[in-house]
């Protein structure tokens, strides 16, 4: 009897040791937390958020690197290989997937070149690939400064390296935030995440391996002497076509930097298209004439950070393809008018 | 006997325990038996530690002898690097590996282009559809704006069936990324400039 007493006891000392444990977690985690309020309020100086960033797009032109990532997107992942060096000046920078068929995007300078299992190598001006990085990181900061603020948020520790996290987070409800962690010594992109309005992640990079190197790697220099496509040189003008219809509203900043008329890929109908961009996001909207009486369903989804919507206005359907909210998107289609 | 009986005694067999000739006569005959003895040996050496330095399985031969039929043209030094492999260091090799998949899309870029022939034959004659990476370029002038375009309508009220909306899904998804594709990045500043002052034009 006597030795139950003292085993329940004993139960009970250990109860209560657990429990001041629980509470000193609890409170280090409170402290932690004001730490927290306290950081982001103190950092919300957005000067160091943005000397960060420079360091980011600094490192991402000059540095020797090679890192492997995967791009997380609704319930997708894809593995890629990032290759970046400079030769004579010059970047150059190979992308290479490494699930399926694989494709590789090469960049030399301000040339891109897609080489895709379905299609045939083709280059095309420009210095921001569409590939699995997000373009925010490319972007010009004072100028998306005036629709995004960035907070330097604290630290911590990302593919075992130190890391500092910037927060990009849109002024209005017409974009997606962007959080980013940045390797502390360096500079460059660790992990990254889009954030819709609600809080919910909806596409993500993780960086799982990071070398940097302090001569070009010997891919990049093959890369500097290989043989690529010309770049495709397209006239302004035809890429610039006057359409008979208008978009009412547009979020504030975007602007259009195409619009044509073109065979939807692999379909034998015409579309008229037009192409949106803040220099963050770049969107598609399409019209396309339906037959006399014909009805389409509307049609809306998402996909990661990807939202499809389609409505008919009158005789057309008008379809809207990009990393915008859903809500942002429905109020541009309906805005749509013929003049 | 069944299979995996025969594979017990081919296992026997190259462990020296059975004297069976029955399973040397099926071997001479089954050409994935004798596959399995060839593995046994090569389990055996491995386990006895007497693997040769170079392992030249089939395997090994058919990626060689595809290596060597492939038209290297994105990267010309690959073919000949990948001959002398044997006396490239490894890390080379290892680096060149990575950037051969691009001397496969010579084939895939091929193959691409008599899939757009065959859908051509299949559909319509009269519909010319450009080659998919051309087709997201500007048609010209040549045809009418597709809101002005003179539809050949069937005057009846149709819904579009769940196929057919779904392909047009598809296409509108595989149009954007191609899009984004073929973006001409560097030039957006300026052109948006030009853009915003023309605005008031466009939305008259």
């Amino acid at each position: 009897m006597l030795y139950l007493q003292n085993k329940l006891n004993c139960n009970k000392q250990n109860l209560s040791l657990i429990n001041k444990h629980f509470y000193t977690t609890r409170n280090c985690l409170k402290k932690w937390f004001l730490a927290t309020l306290f950081f982001s309020f103190s950092a919300l100086a957005n000067d160091d958020a943005t000397t960060w960033l420079s360091k980011m797009k600094t490192a991402l032109s000059e540095q020797q690197f090679e890192m492997s990532f995967v791009v997380v997107h609704g319930n997708k992942a894809d593995p890629w290989r990032w290759y970046h060096g400079q030769i004579n000046g010059q970047e150059i920078e190979v992308l290479t997937s490494l699930n399926g068929p694989g494709q590789q995007i090469v960049r030399r300078g301000d040339n891109v070149t897609y080489l895709q299992p379905e299609q045939l190598a083709y280059t095309i001006q420009g210095n921001v690939p569409a590939g699995p990085i997000p373009e925010i990181i490319r972007s010009d900061i004072s100028k998306i400064s005036q629709w995004y603020d960035f907070h330097l948020v604290g630290k911590s520790r990302v593919a075992g390296l130190p890391a500092r996290l910037i927060r990009v987070i849109a002024k209005d409800n017409n974009r997606f935030n962007y959080w980013l962690w940045l390797h502390e010594e360096s500079g460059l992109l660790l992990k990254s995440a889009l954030i819709n309005q609600q809080g919910e992640v909806l596409e993500q990079l993780q960086v799982s391996n990071l070398q940097i190197q302090s001569e070009p790697n010997e891919l990049i220099a093959e890369v500097a002497k290989a043989e690529l496509p010309e770049p495709y040189n397209l006239v302004p003008s035809q890429s610039h076509l006057v359409l008979d219809w208008s978009i009412g509203w547009m979020p504030e900043g975007f602007a259009k930097v195409k619009s044509d008329q073109h065979y939807l890929l692999g379909q034998k109908e015409i579309v008229d298209y037009m192409m949106l961009t803040d220099g963050v996001v770049w969107f598609s909207v399409y019209v396309r004439r339906l037959n006399t009486g014909d009805k389409i369903t509307i049609g809306e989804f998402s996909s990661g950070a990807n939202h499809y919507a389609s409505h008919q206005i009158g005789e057309y359907e008008v379809t809207l393809i990009g990393k915008i909210p859903p809500k942002t998107a429905n109020q541009l289609l309906k805005s749509i008018y013929w003049n | 006997m069944n299979s995996k009986s025969v594979k017990e005694s081919v296992s026997a067999l190259v462990d020296g325990q059975d004297e069976n000739s029955k399973a040397i006569d099926k071997l001479k005959h089954d050409a994935s038996l004798s596959e399995s003895f060839a593995n046994y040996h090569l389990i055996g050496d491995a386990m006895r530690n007497e693997l040769p330095d170079n392992l030249n399985l089939d395997l090994a031969a058919n990626i060689a002898a595809a290596i060597e039929k492939e038209p290297v043209s994105f990267a010309p030094n690959a073919k000949v690097t990948a001959q002398n492999e044997e006396v490239a260091d490894n890390k080379k090799s290892n680096v060149i590996s990575w950037f051969k998949p691009a001397a496969q899309y010579g084939i895939a870029a091929s193959f691409a282009a008599a899939l757009v022939i065959g859908f051509q034959t299949e559909t319509q004659q009269d519909v010319h559809v450009p080659q998919p990476v051309l087709q997201t370029f500007p048609i010209g002038g040549s045809l009418d704006p597709v809101s002005m375009q003179q539809v050949e309508s069937i005057p009846t009220s149709r819904q579009y069936s769940a196929a057919e909306q779904s392909q047009r899904i598809n296409a509108y998804i595989m149009d954007h990324a191609q899009q984004l594709k073929s973006r001409q990045t560097n030039a957006i500043s300026a052109e948006q400039v030009k853009l915003q002052q023309a605005e008031p034009e466009l939305d008259q």
